[in-house]
């Protein structure tokens, strides 16, 4: 399974990402750019952790808001940290770069197609398009948070699209959690003014 | 042997460029024979009861000699021949004269080698077999109190300074760190440095110097006249090296770098002498200027040669280049040297081959990439898109370091992305692009032409005086993005734009603190601010103006404190330089205030560079600290509060500091111009440290306070261009990571804004700045833009 930045910090913070990766059959894949080469390379996930580290910097210590961000950060280092085979990174060749310069172009033809795929937004970020371009070629499952990239991966691949509720559904599925401790998780992701995924029902 | 490819690609390199060095046989003769000439014109002085001495300069003192492909390899040494005599005592025709004569009378002596004598522009040139010595007369400068000599040229009648000595001394500090560890290597190894010449340890900037020469002889084979001197190659490598790297990414950086630095006054190049700044280097660039054209391909060349070695996989095919670029003879040694260690190493039976690299390597075959921890790198994109971000980097007038600042991410990473030794991330590749106003389908297609619309740090560029650092060059690129993105968000939600904006005051005239001042008042009671504390400056004309805060460089010699600009679409645009305290950002939102509201109907664009001293930016320095803290105001506090005798005591300055929102500084200026105060207490108040004192009266402290203030993403925007993007969330015309693209953030922010109410002075915030606005004393020169 091909995930995203979103579904990559949820499982994250959580601090679900090993059982994550051996509920998919051992391997968690993540695009370049969404996650670095190494830790210091600039990426998403990178950023998300900084933005998180932000709000430990800006919340009292002590508070509530300022425990959940040090946690956050925490499971954040935690999976920034692992390789293989826990996380697999994948690098976009020729053509998959191409198509997610397609996903984000602000060219009128390449809008065009969008909208023919069911696009509405005007256009789709680098990380979702390169994470989109990797899973329809290679025929991954494709993991997302952001409405329009599942549009467009359905779309594309005609798979179901799968949100970070269904991931914690998996794991409860496979048995890695139990349902409750899902349920919470998901309701903490969803519901926590820091973390504001929103998203559907369980 | 080997365990990476950049090391057998290092060690290729080294071994073609060792190839350049003359050899040890060959230095101790050329030293044997300046050391005769030198003993003879020391004889020869003598006699004449005056002194001197010879001594070498250029490429021997520097340790960068490189044999010649010219004149059949002839080795070129130079030395200085300094006679110890007053210029008022001899003219430059006699002094060229004098030495010519005591080199006859050496020749005639019968020396070693015998040589032959002809005579050049500026020096004498003893002819021996296999090299040459230009022996340069010059005379003590006796305006520079050290190493400074003054020298002739038949092409001018006024003694032209130079300095050898001091060069050589810049030179070797430059690379002393890494010469120092490099003996302190070789005594590691058992090595006695103190039996080792200095000649003998080449720092990869003496490497990096001596391929450059060569690079250069082989590029100008057919237009020697048109070399670029040695002397502007060294200075301009020895600026750009930075130290550490192996010597491929030196290479890389130094070629990347080097024109950069070369200083452009008008039609006029300058490679300033570092220790003697009358003399530049390019100076014959002038009279031959396609020579500095030549000189800018030559290095562009350079550069994308020595990339190109980088992105080659095998032996051969890397020895082929190789030969390309320094000469057959220094690949021939290379492929002597890789096949001798190639041998050596298979013999002991430790060879493989790495499976994803293809490199020779030993121990295990299956080695991976070089800090990856990730697995499956998987194809590395080569030349397409990599060469294109170089080429729109270059296009865009950027350094690879003022994009990498920019864009926060590693300059030697960026050098990697560039030459395609590493995959760049396509968010950050999609992100360099609109860095250099394109796009990411744009450079794929081979289009690296800017987007259409406004060249806004075009036209910047070039209002501002004088010349940009490398930060502040890509501070306006930002700047022109963000602006750009502006006027997307609004197209797409069909919001209409204000167009150039219109002041609804007189044009400002003069400088005249009056006028200042009562401009001032006109824009309060415009903005209905009322006569207080002016609350949160960077939202105080929000409806108005449209405020950035974005990096523009801490050296406020080379970058700006703000500008404001009046954007064709957008309208008044004020970017106020982040790296300043934020009781600068204050003061400078307020001063260009002055220059949006009153100087506009003349001018479209007004960069602020500290220290200015023209009437426009006294009389926006004056309206600023009238807007900031009204006289009149200040005044009533004063008098109502019963301070006049309590202005000497810093507690209740920094009372009244806080009451305004301001810095130290500004209120003491403040006071000082309301003649509260006169000059021995303004000099008196500067003493104390406003912060301590603030905290030592129950103040809350800010991290600012500390010089630590990292300014979240977001403040980085006028509420206006956030109240968009939330729009165009909301609306579902972009989507949460397209946002965060936009804004150069996380998708964890954008969230936050769209949780945040709908955009309002955000009161929490407004007082945040405030608190650090009035604390703010980092760098201790506030209060003026």
């Amino acid at each position: 399974m091909l995930i995203d930045a979103s579904v990559a910090r949820g499982v994250a913070v959580l601090g679900w990402v090993n059982q994550l990766a051996q509920a998919v059959g051992g391997s968690l894949s993540i695009a370049h750019g969404v996650i670095g080469i190494d830790t210091a390379e600039p990426s998403e996930l990178r950023g998300i952790r900084d933005a998180l580290l932000r709000e430990v910097s800006g919340s009292p210590y002590g508070s509530g808001r300022y425990s959940k961000a040090v946690a956050a950060v925490h499971g954040l280092d935690g999976l920034l940290s692992l390789g293989p085979p826990t996380i697999r990174l994948l690098t976009p060749d020729s053509e998959e770069v191409r198509m997610a310069a397609r996903l984000t172009s602000r060219a009128a033809d390449d809008r065009e197609w969008r909208h023919g795929l069911g696009l509405r937004a005007r256009r789709l970020d680098t990380g979702e398009a390169v994470s989109i371009s990797i899973a329809h070629a290679r025929g991954i499952d494709f993991a997302s948070d952001d409405g329009q990239a599942l549009v467009a991966y359905t779309a594309l691949t005609t798979r179901p699209p799968v949100r970070t509720r269904d991931v914690i559904k998996l794991l409860v599925n496979t048995g890695m959690i139990d349902e409750p401790t899902g349920r919470d998780g998901y309701r903490f992701l969803r519901e926590d003014d820091l973390h504001l995924l929103g998203g559907p029902d369980w | 042997m080997y365990s990476t490819l950049d090391q057998q690609l290092d060690e290729l390199l080294r071994t073609s460029i060792e190839s350049l060095d003359i050899s040890a046989e060959e230095y101790r003769l050329a030293v044997s024979r300046y050391e005769a000439v030198g003993e003879f014109l020391a004889g020869y002085w003598d006699s004449s009861r005056s002194g001197g001495e010879v001594y070498p300069q250029g490429s021997m003192r520097l340790g960068t000699v490189t044999r010649n492909i010219h004149r059949d390899d002839e080795i070129d040494i130079d030395l200085v021949a300094l006679h110890d005599v007053d210029k008022t005592l001899i003219t430059q025709a006699d002094l060229k004269a004098d030495v010519g004569h005591a080199l006859d009378l050496f020749l005639e002596s019968s020396p070693d080698g015998r040589p032959s004598k002809e005579e050049g522009k500026r020096c004498w040139t003893l002819v021996y077999p296999g090299f040459h010595v230009d022996v340069l007369p010059a005379l003590p400068n006796e305006e520079d109190a050290g190493t400074g000599v003054i020298i002739t040229d038949e092409a001018v009648r006024r003694w032209l300074p130079s300095n050898p000595i001091g060069y050589a001394d810049w030179f070797h500090g430059v690379m002393r760190r890494e010469w120092l560890e490099k003996c302190a290597r070789l005594s590691e190894s058992g090595v006695d440095v103190a039996e080792v010449p200095d000649w003998a340890v080449k720092t990869t900037l003496q490497r990096t110097v001596q391929a450059l020469k060569r690079h250069r002889d082989l590029y100008f084979e057919d237009a020697l006249d048109d070399r670029p001197a040695s002397v502007i190659i060294t200075t301009l490598a020895a600026r750009a090296y930075r130290g550490g790297g192996s010597l491929h990414e030196v290479l890389l950086d130094v070629t990347g770098t080097m024109p950069t630095l070369v200083e452009q006054q008008g039609s006029v190049y300058i490679v300033a002498n570092p220790v003697q700044e009358k003399e530049n280097f390019a100076d014959r660039w002038r009279s031959h200027p396609h020579r500095a054209q030549r000189f800018f391909e030559w290095i562009e060349q350079a550069h994308a040669d020595l990339a190109g070695l980088g992105s080659e996989r095998g032996i051969d095919v890397v020895l082929e280049r190789v030969g390309k670029v320094f000469g057959g003879r220094a690949a021939e040694r290379a492929g002597r040297a890789a096949g001798a260690r190639l041998l050596e190493t298979r013999r002991s039976g430790r060879l493989s081959m790495a499976p994803t690299t293809g490199a020779l390597v030993t121990g295990s075959g299956t080695s991976v990439r070089p800090h990856t921890f990730h697995g499956d790198p998987g194809p590395v994109q080569t030349s397409d898109l990599a060469e294109a971000l170089r080429r729109a980097r270059e296009r865009a007038g950027l350094s690879q370091e003022a994009a990498a600042d920019a864009l926060s991410i590693n300059r030697v990473v960026l050098s990697y992305y560039e030459t395609g030794r590493r995959s760049v991330p396509l968010p950050t590749a999609a992100a360099l692009a609109r860095l250099y106003g394109t796009t990411l389908d744009r450079l794929l297609a081979g289009d690296e032409a800017a987007a259409a619309g406004v060249d806004v740090s075009g036209i910047l560029y070039r209002a501002a005086s004088p010349a940009l650092d490398d930060s502040a060059r890509g501070g306006l690129r930002i700047f022109e993005q963000y602006l750009r993105d502006y006027v997307d968000l609004a197209d797409e939600l069909g919001r209409s734009l204000p167009g150039r904006g219109q002041s609804p005051f007189a044009a400002g005239t003069g400088s005249s603190a009056r006028a200042a001042a009562d401009a001032a008042r006109q824009l309060r009671r415009y903005l209905n601010l009322g006569g207080g504390p002016l609350g949160d400056p960077f939202r105080a004309a929000d409806e108005h103006v449209l405020i950035w805060r974005i990096p523009l460089g801490e050296d406020l010699n080379g970058a700006p404190s703000g500008l404001f600009y009046n954007h064709p679409q957008v309208g008044f645009s004020i970017l106020v330089n982040s790296n300043m305290t934020l009781g600068r950002q204050v003061f400078t939102v307020a001063h260009e205030f002055a220059h949006a509201f009153f100087h506009s109907r003349a001018l479209d664009v007004i960069v602020s560079m500290p220290g200015a001293e023209f009437g426009r930016e006294r009389f926006a320095d004056v309206f600023a600290g009238e807007l900031l803290v009204p006289g009149d105001e200040l005044r009533r506090l004063v008098t109502e509060h019963a301070l006049w005798n309590g202005l000497t005591d810093p507690s209740t300055v920094v009372h009244l500091q806080r009451h305004f929102g301001v810095s130290y500084a500004t209120i003491r200026v403040r006071l000082l111009q309301e003649r509260l105060i006169d000059r021995p207490t303004f000099d008196k108040l500067a003493q104390v440290s406003p912060s301590r004192l603030a905290q030592a009266l129950g103040y809350p402290v800010h991290r600012a306070d500390m010089g630590n203030f990292d300014m979240h993403p977001l403040e980085r925007f006028p509420g206006r261009m956030l109240a968009l993007v939330r729009a165009a969330l909301e609306q579902g015309i972009v989507t949460p990571g397209d946002a965060a693209e936009t804004l150069g953030t996380s998708t964890d922010e954008v969230r936050q804004l769209l949780a945040r109410p709908p955009i309002q002075p955000d009161e929490q915030r407004v007082q945040r700045d405030l608190e650090a606005a009035a604390f703010a004393h980092r760098g201790g020169q506030d209060g003026a833009s």
